[in-house]
This record gives C-alpha cells, structure tokens and sequence, in this order.
C-alpha cells in the first residue's frame, strides 16, 4: 500500500550456471504492484530463463528471489501459487480436456485440498473467458485449439488464478494484431488493479506502448532497465541487437516507435546474396 | 468466423459436460450388477440370480423362500465369489492405475504392463516362490509383487526422463528394455527351480483366477483399495500435472512427490493385481481410454470410472475364459489380450490419423 512496502518481487543478482555457460548473470529487477515490466532482448540473451527463476522453475545458482520480501525458498508449492501466476509459452495437452476446464484449473490454488471448484470459482473463470475473448472456446477441446486460441485460454487460465504476481512468457507470441494489443491492454488493466506484471515481449513496439518500465537483456545480464522512454534508444537497442534500428515518435501518442532500419536497396540487394550463395 | 467454426463443439462440450454426471456411474454400475450375476451363476453348476440373492440371504439368517442346493450354496460361497470378487480387484486396480499412470508420464500410452509394473511385480512374486518363504505370512506375496514392481517401474521412469521431461518413443523403448532384464531375471530363476516350484511358477505366470480363494482374496483386496484410494486422493493433482509439470507446478502442486506417491500408489494397486492373477494384459490401456472418450479426461471422474469398468470388463473376460471351452479354462490374460490387441492397434492407427503419431 506504501512505497515503504517490500517489491511483489524481486530478484537479487541472480545467477544462473549450466556447467561453465552463464545463462543469467547476476541479473536485480524489482516487480511493484501497479507495474508492467517488459523484459527484452534478442534471442538467447536468458530473457526466458530469468523468468524461470523468477517463477521458481529453475533455482538459481547464486542470489536470492524473494516474494513480499520472503525468499521464494521459504514458500511452499501452493502458498508460492497464491501469489504468482505463470503464463509459459504454450500449452502441450495430449488429453481432451475442454478450455473451459483448463481454465477452471487456474482455481486450483484457490480450492481446499479435496473439494471441487465452488460457484464463486466458475464465476471467476467466466469472468476471465470473457476478458480474454475465449468464452467462444469454452466447451471446444484444448487440443484442438490453435496456437493463438490455446495461449488465450491459458492467459483465461492465469487471470481465474487471481494473483498479485503475473509473470507472461511471450503472451503476444502467435497472436494477432488485435488479439496482441488485447492482451497487452489485460496486462495494462491488470497493473491498474494492483497486480504486478512482468512480460517477456519481443516485440519493442508492445514494450514501449504498454511497459511503464523496460528491461533489456543482453548476453544474460540487465542491460538496461528504466522508463520505456529512458531505455528504448536508438544506440543501446542498436548495440543490444547488432541491427541498427530508429526510434521515432508515435504519432498518437507519447511513446517510442521502434522501426529496425531497412536500406531503401535492401530488398534487390537480399535477392542478389540468396542467388549468389546458390551458385556457391 | 462461422465457416472455420466447428459446427457441432458447442453441444458436444455442453453434452460432455452433462454427460457423465447423469448416466456414467448408473451405465457403470448397471454393466458391474450384469457381469455379476452372470459370473455368479454360470458354470458347471448354474444358479439362477434369485437363488444367488436367496443363498447370499440366507448366509445373513433370512429365508426368502426360494430353493437352492447345498452344492449351489457351496460353489457359490467357496468357488465362485471369492472369484468375482478376485475379478474386480484385478480388474479395478489394472484399470485405475493405467489410468493413473497415462496422467503422470502425459501419454495414453503408458499401460502398466508397458512400463514394466507386470514384469517386475511377477519377479517379485517368482523370486518369493523360489525362496519357499513367506516372511510375512499373508501379506508376502502381494508386497513381493509389488516391491519387485516398484524397482522396475522406478527403472524405466528414471532412465526415460529427460530434462524433466518423458518422451514416448523412450519411455516405450525404456519399457521394453526393463521389461527384457525382467523375463532374463525370470528365466533365470525358471533354471534354477525345482520341479514342484516350477510348476507353482508356471501355474502362476499362466495368469487366471482360477486359484482364487478368501485367502487370497483378502490380503490382496486389502492393498489395492489403500492403493486405490491413494490414486483417488490424487486426482485433482493429476489433472494438473497432465497440463504440464511446469504448469502444475505453478499451480501449487509439489510435483516431485505427488508424482512418486502416484507411481507408488499405481505400483501397489497392479502389483496386487499381478500378485494375484498373473499376467492379464491391455485393462490397464483399454478401459481408461474408452473412459476418456465417454466421460471426458478429468480425474476425479475417470479414475472411480476406471475402476468400475475394469471391474466389469474382467468379470466378462472371466465369463469367456470359464465358459468357452467348458469343462477347461482359457487363461485370462489370452482372452484380455485377444480383446485388448486388437483395440490397441486400432487406438494406433487413429492416432496417427488424427496428430501424425505420437513425437
């Protein structure tokens, strides 16, 4: 409620080693409630992998995560489900369980250790179908679902989980350009209501439309993290992606337009290397 | 957007949901009460089902008026409820823990012969039979079966992981492995018998009902409804983890351990099986897919389901094996596999219509 009060989540110089590679190099973040966190960065660079660590998946090799000030050590399995919800990149189901189903299990943490789901938690899963636009799917199959319908119904799936903690793993990644802007603009209503979202986004333009604070990775350390205006710059995006990109200003709306820089020959010239490297 | 739909989803879901909770367990329970009766009363001597409830009364001190043989009043006590009642256990606890285990290792593949519960509970049950002692009394042969199954299954379970994760090919082929080591431990042993232990063996590994008295009935019904009622505790967590380790995880499942007291659970309750029936194949595949397409996926549903229907479908299978070629007996397991074969192939072909396989 304070400013006094512990971060929803923290991560403190968090290592993460598989034999001699450093995934994740004593990488600190800070998730308020309030705050959406854009994680950025190009490929490989251990965006997924701190969010691993900062769901519990993985346990890091040095450094601490803590949930309200507790380290994450110190929560069970279902005290840890209480506070953070993890939407992981997709879904593999080999059985038939209906959408609706799967989105009732995000109720899981919420029901007594035998019971079945109450009222109040099938209206709560309603609630989250009809905020992610899937209350269509409710009854069709999970399997049968697209890559872009099934990442809805688990993002359904994570709201009817109602924590104050949302950690998205590319949760625009097989969406469409309105279903993209939906979700981000759930994540956006999300942080208005108190909860603290951390996205990993690819794309920059996401970040900086929706983020009240970005985190660029590189090479598995934070980069850079600040206001999506303080670290979306031509020269660090540049430097951080080995491409040149621009950054302009949204017409609509004060915020940065990332567009990667594209030679005007650069079409003719792509075509010419592609049949040079045939003839060799 | 219509177009793309498909057109019959909404009332197949509405319908699915409804479904089970109207006419599952009465469909279930009806087919049990059928396969009873008949078990009960068909054989060598016949007893009509009002002489079944009329001897079954009469053991209670009511007399309802209808007469029975003391012959029939002897088979039906000493030979022919003990079996039925043999039956369920076998066929309950194989089904229930197929199903458990298809919704831990994520693939409707995993029955519990394919991973190894079968073989190494039959090590087990043979490497007692080999030693001549029963250093538990009662309880020796069911917990021999089933330790000699856990060793096997936690085998193949460790060696098919990966990463946290369990891929069919290998988890099959680990299966298959495991299960190669367990018939050369079993040969050995048939090498090293005597005469009258290996005709115990063999009698044995034959598989079938056919010994099946209060004594045995007992102690095995004991473990596997403890066993049974373990696999039930877990259901919620079950469908959880079929989502996703991680998934389920995330939403406060303590992974790990649920995972091994299922496979313990799993283990106990066909270990018992086996321990008592032999070898009876395909229940533990066949009954919770069929299960899975009537009544849905969800645990809490499909596993008292399974239970229910692999009960019925061994009473049948007994039905068959006491009656086809009377006065002699088919082994059980040659009827469930007969049966259970050709579904199974079936079962594959579909699937690889519908996904290409499975990776």
């Amino acid at each position: 409620m304070t400013g006094l009060q512990a971060p929803l989540l923290e991560a403190i110089t968090v290592t993460f080693r598989v034999g001699r590679q450093v995934l994740v190099d004593s990488a600190s973040l800070s998730l308020s409630g309030g705050e959406v966190l854009a994680l950025v960065g190009p490929n490989g660079a251990g965006k997924s992998t701190l969010l691993h660590l900062l769901s519990g998946d993985l346990t890091p090799t040095e450094g601490e995560v803590h949930y309200g000030g507790r380290s994450i050590r110190a929560h069970s399995a279902d005290s840890l489900a209480l506070l953070r919800a993890v939407l992981p990149q997709r879904t593999l189901l080999q059985f038939a369980f209906t959408a609706e189903q799967v989105v009732l299990m995000g109720r899981s943490p919420h029901i007594t250790r035998r019971g079945h789901e109450s009222s109040e938690d099938r209206a709560t899963a309603i609630a989250a179908m009809e905020r992610t636009d899937t209350t269509r799917l409710g009854p069709r199959s999970f399997p049968t679902l697209s890559g872009g319908e099934s990442s809805r119904v688990s993002l359904a799936r994570v709201l009817a989980q109602q924590t104050p903690v949302v950690l998205l793993d590319e949760p625009t990644a097989s969406l469409d350009v309105r279903h993209q802007e939906a979700v981000m603009q759930t994540a956006a209503s999300l942080a208005a209501e108190g909860c603290g979202v951390l996205a990993v986004l690819h794309d920059l333009n996401l970040a900086a439309a929706y983020a009240t604070s970005v985190a660029v990775m590189h090479a598995g350390r934070v980069a850079a993290c600040g206001s999506p205006d303080a670290v979306l710059r031509e020269d660090l995006l540049s430097e951080v992606f080995e491409h040149r990109v621009r950054v302009l200003a949204d017409p609509d709306r004060a915020c940065p337009l990332i567009v990667p820089y594209r030679p005007a020959t650069a079409t003719s010239g792509t075509i010419t290397n592609a049949h040079m490297y045939e003839e060799v | 957007m219509r177009l793309v739909s498909r057109p019959n989803g909404a009332t197949w879901g509405a319908w699915a949901a409804i479904r089970p909770r109207v006419a599952l367990y009465p469909m279930l329970g009806g087919l049990l009460v059928v396969a009873l009766l008949l078990n009960v009363g068909m054989g060598a001597v016949q007893i009509a089902p009002d002489q079944v409830v009329a001897i079954l009364l009469d053991r209670l001190g009511i007399h309802a008026g209808i007469d029975f043989t003391v012959q029939q009043e002897n088979v039906l006590w000493s030979i022919r409820l003990p079996r039925v009642a043999l039956a369920m256990i076998v066929g309950a606890g194989l089904a229930m823990s197929g199903a458990a285990l298809q919704g831990i290792f994520r693939n409707p593949l995993a029955d519990p012969g394919l991973i190894g519960v079968s073989s190494g509970a039959a090590v087990g049950a043979i490497a007692l039979i080999i030693l001549g002692t029963a250093p538990l009394g009662w309880a020796s042969q069911p917990l021999a079966a089933f330790a000699g199954a856990l060793a096997i299954t936690l085998g193949v379970y460790v060696l098919s992981r990966n990463g946290g994760r369990t891929e069919v090919v290998t988890l099959v082929l680990t299966g298959v492995a495991m299960n190669a080591i367990a018939g050369s431990a079993i040969g050995l042993m048939n090498f090293v018998a005597t005469d009258a232990q290996l005709r115990n063996i063999v009698f044995w590994t034959m598989g079938g009902l056919g010994g099946a008295t209060w004594d045995v009935v007992l102690p095995v019904g004991l473990f596997s409804c403890l066993g049974m009622v373990g696999l039930w505790r877990h259901a919620r967590a079950l469908n959880l983890l079929v989502l996703g380790e991680r998934e389920a995880y995330h939403l406060g499942v303590s992974t790990e351990r649920v995972r091994l007291r299922v496979i313990a659970f799993a283990t106990l309750v066909a270990g018992c099986a086996v321990a008592a029936s032999g070898i009876v194949g395909f229940v533990g595949l066949v009954v919770p897919h069929l299960l899975r397409l009537i009544a849905g996926p969800d645990h809490r549903t499909l596993l008292p389901a399974s239970a229910l229907g692999g009960a019925t479908l061994v009473l049948g299978a007994d039905l068959v094996a006491r009656t086809v070629v009377m006065p002699a007996e088919l082994p059980l397991g040659i009827v469930t596999a007969l049966a259970g074969g050709p579904y199974f192939l079936w079962l594959l072909r579909r699937t690889r219509a519908a996904q290409g396989g499975w990776a």
